[in-house]
């Protein structure tokens, strides 16, 4: 037997999103609606939706770091799965709410998804806010998970943390300098305006929950931990953009 | 007056979105008494991020300082952002 098409409304309350997220999901090509004639209402077919979260959720790739690494550190981005590529905000963020609907469920989590969700959603969208209209090549960002592996995975080839913050601090000398302002100073790279809380948050999330962040630019890799706290070691890949792995 | 963040999402994460809400939030706010206070209450939000934040909660509190009331605060993200925002003002 067919399952019954859900209106706009019900098909918003199960992806926990507003009836608005779902029409710009449609005029963004995120998630389509189903009309049975032009001039009627929309509708979802409840595939559709299961489809969209598994989509999300369900399946990834094995070697998900190697493809990030890859598409993060080549001298030109390698064609990557569209299921992990977010060429713009909006499907960074319908895909960040698909993982949040699915983390949720997760009883062994319960207390820290939301913070989990943060991080990424911090870390991600830092990566839109300080490279727009600068993207050296391919706008966007690299957001994969496995649920499995218990790990959330974000780049970009964007201008790298460096690069950013020497708009604001023309006197640093290296990634380890700027690393270290970025995760522990509250200093904004898009001064004048009074921005720039995201990776202080992230740090200070990390340093007190089982939550392991590495983070590389250039050619550092930080690692922070709640039992090492704050660690940078000369990383032998370059990434001029940034690449993030959450392991929880 | 009591402001239900929960009807502008329950995953308050991004800048833009943050910012659509500040201005979907003025014209329910025009008409606020001079001493009346605003409560934000922060009920069944599952994930609020400083970036959002700071296009809603620090503008309100620039313009309602001591008349802003943040209630429900306990979601872990809800905490940890609200702390974000305090160490940044106190930085600046």
């Amino acid at each position: 037997m067919k399952k019954k098409l859900l209106s706009i409304s019900e098909a918003a309350k199960i992806l926990g999103v507003s009836i608005d997220t779902l029409r710009n999901w449609e005029d963004k090509g995120v998630l389509k609606s189903f009309r049975p004639h032009a001039s009627s209402k929309r509708y979802y077919q409840p595939e559709h939706l299961e489809n969209f979260l598994k989509n999300e959720t369900g399946t990834i790739p094995e070697n998900i770091e190697t493809k990030a690494i890859k598409w993060a550190s080549g001298k030109t981005a390698t064609e990557t799965s569209p299921d992990l590529y977010c060429e713009t905000n909006d499907i960074f963020s319908a895909r960040l709410q698909s993982l949040s609907i699915k983390l949720s469920k997760i009883t062994e989590i319960k207390e820290i998804f939301p913070l989990l969700i943060a991080v990424a959603g911090e870390i991600g969208n830092n990566s839109y806010n300080h490279n727009i209209g600068s993207w050296p090549d391919v706008p966007g960002v690299f957001f994969g998970y496995d649920m499995q592996k218990k790990l959330i995975i974000l780049a970009d080839r964007g201008q790298g943390i460096l690069k950013t913050l020497k708009r604001v601090l023309p006197e640093l000398k290296n990634d380890q300098e700027a690393l270290q302002i970025a995760f522990t100073r509250y200093i904004s790279a898009r001064a004048p305006e009074d921005r720039g809380n995201g990776l202080k948050f992230v740090k200070d999330i990390i340093l007190s929950n089982p939550i392991k962040l590495l983070f590389y630019s250039g050619q550092i890799l930080l690692e922070i931990d709640k039992n090492s706290g704050l660690k940078f070691k000369k990383n032998k890949i370059k990434f001029p953009g940034c690449l993030a792995i959450i392991n929880y | 007056m009591i402001i239900y963040l929960k009807k502008f999402g329950t995953n308050l994460i991004s800048r833009p979105s943050g910012k659509e809400a500040y201005l979907a939030l003025q014209p329910l706010i025009k008409d606020i008494k001079d001493k009346e206070n605003l409560i934000i209450d922060f009920k069944e939000v599952l994930v609020l991020t400083p970036s959002w934040a700071d296009e809603f909660i620090t503008p309100l509190q620039s313009t309602f300082k001591k008349r802003l009331d943040l209630k429900n605060t306990g979601n872990p993200s809800v905490k940890a952002t609200l702390e974000t925002l305090k160490k940044s003002k106190a930085a600046t």
